[in-house]
């Protein structure tokens, strides 16, 4: 029978490498000396990504690792943070996790990091070498809780061909809302059937990435007093009228068509890189994504626009090392640490992120190397009094989605600025008391 | 037959494989879930007791109604509409034609595309200009939708997205086509019953109860949906958070906001659901779902 | 087959509705193909082109082309980049998939059947309870016992191990419980009575006369087994802590990193690497496959 025999030839061909691949296949290399304590570093980065740190880890288990008889055991793993958690609520979490400086309020109120103030003051880590932003990303209720390590900040990039087509100077990008709006107007571009083929910005949720709610701030508002927040303050009314009246002036339908067209910033979807967005609000690795997809597109970078000319608003964020309660090898993690925190060290990784420095005064050559030619607006930025980085709130990740919705509302023409803000109020003000009675409960039960 | 009884040890014994896994595996942790949606439990500190408050609060939450409301539409459109394709593909891939094994490998590829590539591949095929679904339609003159941008355009994409991965069900359609005898076909065409009246009165009674069983499986998965809205709409959920499902909303309580007795309520809830339709399901396909005797 | 022959014109639609919507089911893993063998740059075109730059030429009146171009650099640049690349151990990632598959295979195949026999033939008082619970728990999210389960495994000291994703395949799994239990339901009572009074034990019955007649009931919970091995992401996620010993599948979620660094076409080219030998499996299987279904006729 024909059918037979090639699916015998079919199976061999599933069958043989299978069997190679157990016989012969690679196996796990797990060379860990046994005369050594060994530190176990989980890290969200893989790939490309995790090639420079692997190789600050090599580097320090032969140098000062072999010295103080400490083994560094790096691991990628995926959803990191997903993984400390369950590690540490489980009470086998690793030495050192690389985490996100978003949720060190949030772990660290529950009591799962460990406080670093006194081990960073007998490693010799000091705050003055860093800049205070970022310094301050791993402070929370004036504890120290993590430590830098690739930082960034958000700027704007904008398309100088379509400036020029636009008739506006690639020169001088906007600096105010009142010039962005102006900008924005003159580069959208329509097709016959009012359709928007270009876009000169947007605010959509999935397209601002991962901070639609870092908007208000620009508009000089504060929505997180430390206690409550704060979003039906005249900055953010402000803020909202602002999107709701430039999406109304090119067309609020128009403009959900064209975003509707694309989910994400990711990588090669990002609209940007088609030229078919004009300006973008993004961090130092979008030059990464622009030599990968778009190698030949003539853009600019500057400070991101604020209601005021003078000030320099900028989200800062950090990637953060910390120290999960429950770890094993606290002091060993320290020492390694304090191996990363080398200016040296720490600036080559962030170089190889395509990210900015962490250290107040960058090394020379940090900029001279640096793979994004525009590392020095970034770095400058980050130096602004009117940085900003995430709120320090234990309920921030509840919050983020809030201010999402809220946004989301304006954005969709669901809702008026005021009532938007009035239910996202609500539902903070809900969100941060039931999580104040669950606190108080639980410290009353003790 | 006869009326042999076994005894229970003898049941216990032979079932053991099952149930020793079950009370360690599944009933352990499931009890634990069950006392911890009593709790206040963040994960990271121990819970404490709080009574029924969890599922007091769930009551009250309006985002609750939201993702229950969001679930439950995706799954009253989805599952009839997935149900007609997987028959209708089986009738299909029934017929005996040369090269049917690859027709069907091609129909069940989809269960096997890994979800980052079925979410990039999707987005590109929803894109209202350039997409190959917009393009098609633009092909008869008319104009796509902005698939990704109203909450029906999202519901529509996920339910063609459910479609396409029918495969699996598809393979057990086939299988209870093969079942129906050849003989009921031929008495029916000598009583000069049209095509659709075989298909009425032979084949659709033939598959009914596997119908059943595929509807109860799908009731299963729609109410766990959760990775597909996420590769495509992100953490956006779609307009009006139109994409946010049951599952994720559970998944956000338990490990975004560290509310994990929350999610443990909202999962027992969800376990109710399941089980009640469930039964629904069976109540009302008793009457309609034909067992061909012996 | 007593069927009538159907006339040419049935036989042509029933040929162009199979084409239709095997093209329809097929086009998207015909992207994920395309995009595999394109330039980075090229993925952003649009409209985007199905068929690669590099292999378009092969379509001219000169075939002389279509082999040149694949063996230009640029054409399999992006396979050539999975394979080197040091966050995508493919042959490592494969064989830790094959491990877990095997290690499970055997267990989820056995138990199932043993406890599939318990429940359709032996009459013990309780079986319908139990065996109620048991389609029940197919029905629990999973989210529900996730921290349990962590915790659990952390006490066996199973986590950072391959032991969470094989072991409890040996308690077999309700969804093929009930599969195998409909086939034993549907075999003559009598073929075992026979054999009883012959003197036959009840574990022979099973060992001897059932097993060996469910042979393509078994292949289909071991085809299913493969599949939910293969694609399983959640498990490995959880329990696995080092890269050495990942799944294709959770290697695949880690090629794309978190600031889409890593170029589409190699993400294609590595789901493309990873579908491969499961159509391959499909195409060999199917009759099988669907024979074996068939045999179970699941039915409540």
């Amino acid at each position: 029978m024909m059918i037979r025999s090639s699916t015998i030839l079919l199976a061999a061909t599933l069958v043989l490498p299978a069997i190679g691949l157990l016989t012969f296949g690679p196996r796990g290399r797990a060379t860990v000396p046994t005369d050594r304590v060994i530190v176990r570093y989980w890290e969200k980065w893989a790939g490309i990504e995790a090639v420079p740190v692997r190789r600050i880890v090599d580097d320090f288990n032969d140098t000062v690792g072999a010295r103080h008889g400490i083994w560094v055991e790096y691991n990628s793993i995926s959803d990191v943070d997903k993984r400390t958690l369950l590690a540490t609520a489980g009470g086998d979490p690793p030495d050192i996790a690389g985490l996100f400086d978003h949720i060190v309020a949030q772990l660290a109120d529950q009591n799962a990091l460990l406080p670093l103030d006194s081990l960073a003051a007998e490693f010799d880590i000091r705050s003055d070498a860093f800049k205070p932003v970022w310094w301050q990303t791993g402070v929370f209720n004036d504890r120290l809780y993590a430590l830098p390590s690739s930082p960034f900040t958000i700027a704007l990039y904008y398309n100088r061909r379509l400036f020029r087509e636009a008739g506006l100077d690639p020169d001088s990008p906007p600096r105010t809302i009142a010039e962005l709006t102006d900008a924005i107007r003159r580069l959208t571009r329509y097709d016959e059937h009012g359709a928007i083929t270009q876009a000169g910005f947007t605010v959509s949720p999935s397209m601002l990435g991962w901070w639609p709610w870092a908007w208000p701030f620009f508009f000089d508002a504060r929505p997180w007093d430390g206690r409550r927040f704060l979003v039906e303050s005249p900055q953010i009314i402000d803020a909202l009228n602002w999107v709701r009246d430039w999406r109304s002036t090119v067309g609020l339908n128009p403009m959900l068509a064209f975003e509707g067209s694309f989910q994400t910033i990711e990588g090669a979807q990002n609209p940007f890189l088609g030229e078919r967005l004009a300006m973008v609000f993004q961090g130092p690795w979008m030059t990464n994504w622009i030599q990968t997809y778009a190698p030949h597109l003539d853009y600019g970078v500057a400070p991101f626009p604020s209601s005021d000319a003078a000030r320099h608003h900028t989200f800062a964020s950090a990637d953060v090392f910390v120290i999960p309660r429950g770890a094993r090898r606290p002091r060993e993690a320290m020492r390694f640490l304090q191996y990363m925190m080398q200016q040296d060290v720490l600036e080559s990784l962030c170089k190889a992120h395509c990210k900015v420095s962490p250290f107040r005064r960058p090394q020379d050559d940090f900029f001279r190397d640096h793979p994004n030619p525009h590392i020095r607006t970034f770095d400058a930025l980050a130096e602004s009094p009117d940085a900003f980085s995430v709120p320090k709130s234990a309920c921030w990740a509840q919050a983020k989605d809030i201010t999402q919705v809220m946004l989301e509302s304006v954005n969709r023409g669901i809702a008026t600025p005021q009532q938007a803000a009035a239910i996202a109020q609500r539902k903070l003000d809900a969100a941060v008391d039931d999580y104040r009675v669950a606190r108080a409960r639980r410290e009353g039960g003790r | 037959m006869s009326a042999h009884r076994d005894s229970l040890s003898a049941g216990l014994l032979w079932t053991a494989p099952w149930w020793i896994g079950f009370l360690l595996f599944l009933a352990l942790p499931l009890g634990m879930s069950l006392y911890i949606s009593f709790c206040d439990y963040p994960i990271l500190q121990p819970p404490v007791w709080i009574g029924a408050e969890n599922y007091a609060a769930l009551a009250r939450d309006p985002v609750f109604y939201q993702v229950l409301w969001n679930t439950a539409l995706f799954a009253i459109v989805s599952i009839p509409i997935c149900t007609a394709v997987a028959v209708g593909l089986a009738m299909l891939l029934n017929q005996q034609v040369r090269g049917q094994a690859f027709f069907r490998a091609c129909i069940f590829v989809p269960n096997i595309v890994p979800l980052v590539a079925t979410g990039i591949v999707w987005l590109w095929m929803l894109n209202p200009q350039h997409g190959l679904i917009n393009q098609t339609i633009a092909a008869f003159g008319a104009r796509g939708p902005n698939w990704l941008d109203t909450p029906l355009g999202v519901l529509a994409s996920l339910v063609m997205i459910s479609v396409w991965s029918v495969g699996s069900g598809v393979v057990v359609y086939l299988a209870g086509l093969q079942e129906i005898p050849e003989e009921l076909y031929e008495a029916a065409r000598l009583d000069g019953a049209s095509r659709p009246r075989q298909f009425y009165h032979v084949t659709l009674p033939g598959i009914s109860p596997i119908i059943l069983f595929n509807v109860i499986v799908a009731i299963i998965g729609t109410w766990q949906i959760f990775a597909l809205p996420f590769v495509l709409l992100k953490m956006t959920a779609g307009p009006e958070r139109s994409a946010y499902f049951y599952t994720s909303y559970l998944y956000d309580n338990a490990f975004r906001y560290l509310k994990m007795g929350y999610a443990s309520a909202m999962a027992w809830v969800q376990l109710l659901i399941i089980l009640a339709l469930t039964a629904l399901v069976f109540w009302s396909g008793r009457r309609a779902v034909h067992y061909r005797a012996g | 087959m007593a069927r009538p022959s159907p006339s040419r014109i049935t036989r042509l639609a029933t040929y162009a509705a199979l084409v239709a919507v095997a093209f329809a089911y097929m086009f998207p893993l015909l992207w994920m193909l395309s995009v595999s063998f394109k330039q980075p740059a090229e993925i952003m075109e649009t409209p985007p082109r199905l068929l690669p730059r590099a292999l378009t030429p092969s379509l001219s009146l000169d075939p002389s082309s279509f082999p040149a171009s694949l063996t230009q650099p640029e054409t399999l640049a992006a396979y050539r980049a999975v394979f080197r690349s040091e966050s995508f151990d493919f042959p490592l990632y494969a064989r830790n998939t094959l491990i877990i598959a095997l290690l499970s295979l055997i267990g989820m195949v056995l138990s199932s059947a043993i406890a599939a026999y318990g429940f359709a033939r032996i009459r013990f008082p309780g079986r319908n309870v139990l065996f109620a619970i048991c389609l029940a728990t197919m029905m629990i999210p999973f989210p529900v016992i996730m921290v349990p389960t962590y915790i659990l495994f952390k006490w066996l000291g199973w986590i950072g191990t391959f032991k969470p994703l094989w072991i409890p395949a040996w308690f077999g799994s309700a969804f093929n419980i009930f599969l195998l239990r409909q086939f034993f339901m549907g075999v003559p009572r009598e073929l075992e009575e026979s054999a009883a009074i012959d003197g036959c034990s009840r574990w022979n019955c099973f060992w001897r006369i059932m097993l060996p007649l469910a042979k393509p009931a078994l292949a289909v919970v071991a085809l299913f087994h493969c599949l939910a091995v293969w694609n399983d992401l959640v498990g490995p996620l959880i329990f696995l802590s080092h890269q050495e010993q990942f799944t294709l599948a959770l290697g695949l979620q880690f090629l794309q990193s978190r600031s889409g660094d890593t170029p589409w076409n190699q993400l294609m080219a590595a789901s493309t690497l990873i579908v491969l030998p499961i159509i391959l499996l499909f195409v060999i299987a199917q009759r099988t496959f669907i024979r074996g279904i068939a045999t179970t006729g699941i039915k409540g």
